[in-house]
Order: structure tokens, then C-alpha cells, then sequence
């Protein structure tokens, strides 16, 4: 009888390697019954991801895998629920929403999925998100497809049928990692960029949901001019400053 | 089996938060067989409809509850953590 310890350890590896798997398949690949795996699945689910699905699944799913990363979800997190309830208020009837990457927009996205007063569509590229708006009988879900890039909140490279005819009336709710009034919205990730733009072009109304903390920063790369925005949500810590300053130039300011 | 027990669930200023946070406590709690009623909120109206019910989840800062047992918790947006919030509401209810 193989040593327990060790099969434990390989299995962590086949799953880690695989991400998805099947009972089945383990007990094949270890030349163990499905029981044993089944008993050793249980331990492992103690300490690490592996989460078991119905039908004999296996998933390993690590902390990083959901679009809240918890290694910064600490961060302003009061604040970015407060900004993601804000702008659940911004939806209109008929809508045609789409959701840029970004904890605070996801966030909205999900809480967008509990409004039943609306109807309106959620056209995003997060996977994560859209089982989340699927369920909701009044809100159409469209995803856009491209790479599934595990560390933001899914595809980036949008696919372009969704682009190709469309109309130049959606909302575009998105986030920024800094904004100031020179470089206006901007990210640290140059791949985030091409589909924020592009979102921006289709858009009639383009809201940022920013909290404070990022308010006068400038990162790498300009998703969005100051003058592309139509609103800007962000918390009560904004510095008075930049929102009159904003303000002056005709975009309306939220301090939620 | 005893009566189905209460939840309250209280969120800032959309209700649709609070919807959020109930549909998924009631479908974690229904993959372990465990039927509950919620019923939703704003955190200013707690005080008022608290009473009746076994718990209070909440996802912002809420006033007094009276004997009502308070569970503040955010997993239910952001996805972290519903396993363990799971696990206290069950523990607060006694099921």
C-alpha cells in the first residue's frame, strides 16, 4: 500500500496541474478506488483549494483564482461596496452596461444582479460575473468573450463580433488604478487597455468608480481622459479640490 | 424539525444588495437542507423589522438589534470567505 502522505501530495500536484479533473480519472491515474480518492479528496479540501462539484469534479481553486483578490481586498473595501451600490442606482431601464475589469466595477456588476425594478443588459467579460447576472430573470447577460486571463476578472482580448455592429449608446462603468486632471484615467496593466478603450468608443455614458485612495495618482497607461467621463463615483475621502475642479469641467462628482 | 427559522438581511442604500446577500445565503444553506425565510432591508430600518427574527446579516455598520444575534459580513459580495460566514450563521441559528 502506497504511503498516504505521498499519494496526498501527488494528488495536490495532479489537480494543481490539471485545475480540473475528475474522480474517475484519479482513481485511473493512481490505480486507487474512487472511495479512497473520495476519502482523500476530503483532506485536502481541509487545507487547500480543491473544491469537490457534483458529478465526481474536481477544481483546484486557489485564493487567486476570483476576481477579489484577497491580497488587496482589504483595501478601501467599505468604500468600494458603498461606490458599487452607488452606481447600481445609475442603471437605466434598457441599459446596455458594460462592465470594465476591476474589483469595485465586479462588485457593482454582482450587486447590479439583485436590481429587479430594471430591465437591462450586462455585457462584460467576466466569466466570474456573468454566472452571477445569469440568474436574474430581468437582466440579459452577454459575454465578450477572448483569453481567460486568471489573474483579473476573465478575457481581455475582446472578441470583436461584439464590437463589430453595435450601437454608440452603452454605459461603460469602469475603474482605474489612479486619476488625476493631466493624465486623466490610468491603469498599471498596459493588456487592460485596448478593450477599456474600445468600450469607451461604443459608449454614451462613461462612469468611473474610484475610491479616494487612488484620487491625484497617475499609473502607466491612460485608459480615459478626464473629458471622456461623464461621472465620476468615488467616496467620501475625495479631496474637495479635485472634485470641484472636475466638477468645473462638467462632469458630475459623487462622494458616496 | 423546528419552525423555519428568520433572517434579516440588511444592506446600505440599494436594496439590491441585500437581495445579492439573500439569494446566496439561502442557496448555500439550501445545499446543506436547510430551508430559511429572509427578508430584506436597508440598515436604517433595522430597528423596526428586527423583530421576529433569528439573525441579522449585514453588510454595512447597523445600530442596535436588541437580543437578535448580528452577523456583519461581505463574503456574500465579494465571494471570499462565504464558507466560514456560512458555518457562523448556521452556528447562530442552531440548526
Amino acid at each position: 500500500m502506497a504511503d498516504r502522505r505521498q499519494r496526498l501530495q501527488q494528488l495536490r500536484n495532479r489537480i494543481r496541474v490539471e485545475q480540473q479533473t475528475s474522480i474517475e480519472a484519479l482513481s485511473t491515474y493512481f490505480g486507487v478506488s474512487t472511495a479512497t480518492i473520495r476519502r482523500d479528496l476530503k483532506e485536502l479540501e481541509k487545507a487547500e483549494g480543491v473544491v469537490q462539484t457534483f458529478g465526481g469534479g474536481v477544481i483546484y481553486q486557489n485564493e487567486y483564482t476570483g476576481a477579489v483578490d484577497p491580497r488587496n481586498s482589504a483595501h478601501a473595501i467599505e468604500e468600494k461596496i458603498r461606490i458599487a451600490e452607488y452606481c447600481t442606482e445609475l442603471v437605466r431601464d434598457h441599459d446596455d452596461i458594460l462592465i470594465g475589469p476591476g474589483t469595485t466595477t465586479f462588485l457593482a456588476g454582482k450587486i447590479m444582479s439583485g436590481i429587479t425594478d430594471r430591465k437591462f443588459r450586462i455585457i462584460t467579460n467576466s466569466l466570474e460575473l456573468a454566472v452571477e447576472t445569469s440568474v436574474a430573470p430581468n437582466i440579459r447577460t452577454v459575454m465578450i468573450g477572448g483569453e481567460v486571463w486568471n489573474k483579473h476578472t476573465g478575457g481581455l482580448e475582446a472578441g470583436v463580433e461584439y464590437f463589430g455592429g453595435c450601437h454608440h449608446e452603452h454605459t461603460f462603468l469602469m475603474s482605474a488604478d489612479g486619476v488625476n486632471e493631466q493624465q486623466g484615467a490610468t491603469v498599471f496593466e498596459s493588456v487592460l487597455v485596448p478593450l477599456a478603450k474600445r468600450m469607451i468608443e461604443i459608449s454614451s455614458r462613461v462612469i468611473l468608480a474610484i475610491d479616494s485612495s487612488k484620487i491625484g495618482r497617475a499609473r502607466y497607461h491612460q485608459v480615459a481622459t478626464i473629458d471622456q467621463l461623464s461621472i465620476v463615483v468615488t467616496d467620501s475621502g475625495a479631496p474637495r479640490e479635485f472634485v470641484e475642479r472636475i466638477t468645473d469641467r462638467g462632469i458630475e462628482v459623487v462622494c458616496v | 424539525m423546528g419552525a423555519k427559522k428568520r433572517i434579516l438581511v440588511a444592506c446600505g442604500t440599494a436594496i439590491a444588495t441585500s437581495t445579492v446577500a439573500a439569494r446566496k445565503i439561502e442557496e448555500e444553506l439550501s445545499k446543506r437542507d436547510i430551508e430559511v425565510e429572509t427578508t430584506q432591508c436597508k440598515a436604517s430600518e433595522v430597528a423596526a423589522k428586527v423583530a421576529g427574527h433569528d439573525l441579522v446579516v449585514t453588510t454595512t455598520l447597523i445600530s442596535d438589534t436588541g437580543d437578535v444575534p448580528v452577523l456583519h459580513s461581505i463574503s456574500f459580495l465579494t465571494g471570499i470567505g462565504i464558507e466560514k460566514d456560512i458555518e457562523k450563521i448556521i452556528e447562530y441559528l442552531g440548526v
